[in-house]
């Protein structure tokens, strides 16, 4: 199955903001709404939401990474806040088209490898604990994480994107991650391959990398350690 | 293959009597229980009602009254046998039994309950390990004592137990093989180790230390076919250690078990210090 990480993007105060001007009608700011977006297809669902105040024309979209956006008639992109079009995919300002696309977002990455692990799931209770005389004692629970691991796999194409996403859950930033991207709903007991919010484990400091097989050396597996996150 | 269970110790929290009624007779025995009295396990705590209710005399030699925990899956559930005649039960009759209630996996009162009945729920500081443990094995004992050495090295001074009857502590290295071989069990016995280790911190009156008993059980065929050759698991070849988690960071993370398929079969793994010597 295909798994697919979504590194979460926050829009805030320095990322909230693109101008558009929709056939030739006159320049208009659009504000997103702050918050953090669990995914690039909720960021675009927003963009979407915020290009349609100015024609219902708008659409905005991604596929594997890739974010469209497109409308009925000509229009010019301004990308006043830098983030924001490097998250989606755009190296520059847009005009003289009636649909734009941009490259595989930094914070995207799907695999064409199935994931797989020996310890797919856990948990770390940490207790407050008192030991007395006589072998009496009392302990209680003080907090509970849930530990996820998976090991994946990318061929040498698929290095240089995945690496970039590390590198942001390596900085610390929640993820979505999809552990089968044909799977739209969360994870349960009852579904096991819904999607997880994680962020990396936090003793977790570097990557490592690692040759699946000496005689593939553009085949490449990696360990992930995650805990469970919510905002 | 034995069974190995872990089953969470019970505190009374506070003073309760329960009431267990022959419903054909009117005849009830009353069980009290004294805020502060520790059980060893669920095993325990049902062993002591069943006793109550056998030792009362008040139901005539035609009735005996077999509560027992019956593993099923990776959970353990209450089945009371009367060997014919309905009972009910009334948690509080006196004081608040509640916690005992919660404690066993029933929700409320038991009215004209049938024989051989299960409880509403299971047992949820309890957790079955079907394919048993495969280790439990001493790694370490020490003795519990405080030792000063003055910096100049002029004087030092050792505190030991005050009691000479006072156990070493003993850490064992535990590992249990759980799983299901029904693929809409799968990873079952994951999700009741979550709720066990939740239940034992959280449910009223449970805690630590948790017993570990290794029974005979065979997880193939059922408590009932190991039963119909005379066994139970009360029987003297059960063994059982009162442990606690060591340590104040609890990590278990199941393991698959390379071979089996996929998520049937998982290997658990924990350090615990045992709070008594094993019987």
């Amino acid at each position: 199955m295909v798994t697919r990480f979504d590194i979460m993007f926050r829009v805030g105060p320095t990322s909230n903001t693109l101008t558009v001007n929709y056939n030739s009608t006159g320049d208009a700011v659009v504000t997103l709404a702050a918050g953090l977006y669990g995914s690039l297809a909720l960021l675009c669902a927003q963009i979407q939401t915020q290009l349609q105040a100015v024609s219902a024309a708008f659409t905005c979209t991604e596929a594997a990474g890739v974010v469209t956006v497109a409308a009925d008639q000509t229009f010019t992109i301004t990308w006043t806040a830098r983030s924001l079009r490097g998250w989606l995919g755009f190296a520059g300002n847009k005009s003289g088209a009636s649909t734009y696309s941009g490259t595989t977002s930094p914070g995207t990455w799907l695999s064409r490898h199935p994931w797989d692990s020996d310890e797919p799931l856990g948990w770390e209770w940490t207790i407050k604990r008192h030991r007395g005389d006589h072998q009496q004692g009392v302990a209680i629970k003080l907090a509970k994480t849930t530990l996820w691991s998976g090991r994946f796999h990318a061929d040498q194409s698929e290095m240089d994107q995945f690496r970039g996403v590390v590198s942001y859950l390596l900085r610390g930033q929640p993820a979505r991650w999809w552990r089968d991207s044909t799977v739209a709903s969360a994870w349960s007991w009852a579904e096991w391959w819904g999607y997880l919010d994680v962020v990396m484990q936090p003793d977790r400091r570097f990557l490592s990398d690692n040759f699946a097989d000496d005689r593939r050396p553009d085949h490449l597996q990696v360990r992930l350690d995650f805990v469970g996150w919510s905002a | 293959m034995p069974v190995a269970y872990l089953q969470s110790s019970f505190r009374v929290p506070s003073a309760a009597t329960i009431r267990f009624t022959r419903d054909d007779s009117g005849a009830t025995v009353d069980w009290s229980l004294t805020a502060g009295t520790v059980y060893k396990s669920a095993d325990h705590l049902a062993a002591q009602w069943k006793s109550t209710i056998q030792g009362s005399g008040s139901f005539g030699l035609d009735f005996a009254v077999d509560v027992t925990i019956r593993i099923a899956a990776s959970y353990q559930i209450v089945k009371i046998t009367t060997g014919g005649p309905a009972f009910s039960v009334d948690w509080s009759h006196a004081g608040d039994g509640s916690a005992v209630r919660d404690f066993l996996g029933e929700s409320g009162n038991i009215s004209g309950g049938a024989d051989g009945a299960t409880f509403s729920g299971a047992v949820p500081a309890a957790y079955v390990a079907r394919y048993g443990a495969t280790r439990v094995s001493r790694s370490a004992t020490s003795r519990d004592r405080g030792q000063f050495l003055a910096l100049d090295g002029t004087s030092s001074w050792s505190q030991h137990h005050a009691s000479p009857d006072d156990h070493d502590t003993v850490r064992v290295e535990v590992e249990l093989w759980a799983g299901d071989t029904a693929a809409t069990n799968a990873r079952s016995p994951l999700l009741q180790l979550e709720q066990f280790v939740d239940a034992l911190f959280d449910e009223a009156g449970a805690g630590e230390p948790f017993a570990l008993y290794l029974s005979p059980h065979d997880a193939e065929h059922g408590v009932s076919a190991y039963q119909a050759l005379g066994g139970d698991h009360a029987v003297a070849d059960t063994d059982r250690w009162d442990l606690r988690f060591a340590g104040s960071a609890l990590r278990l993370v199941p393991a698959r078990v390379s071979g089996s398929q996929p998520d049937r079969l998982f290997r658990i793994t924990f350090s615990a210090d045992v709070d008594g010597a094993a019987w």
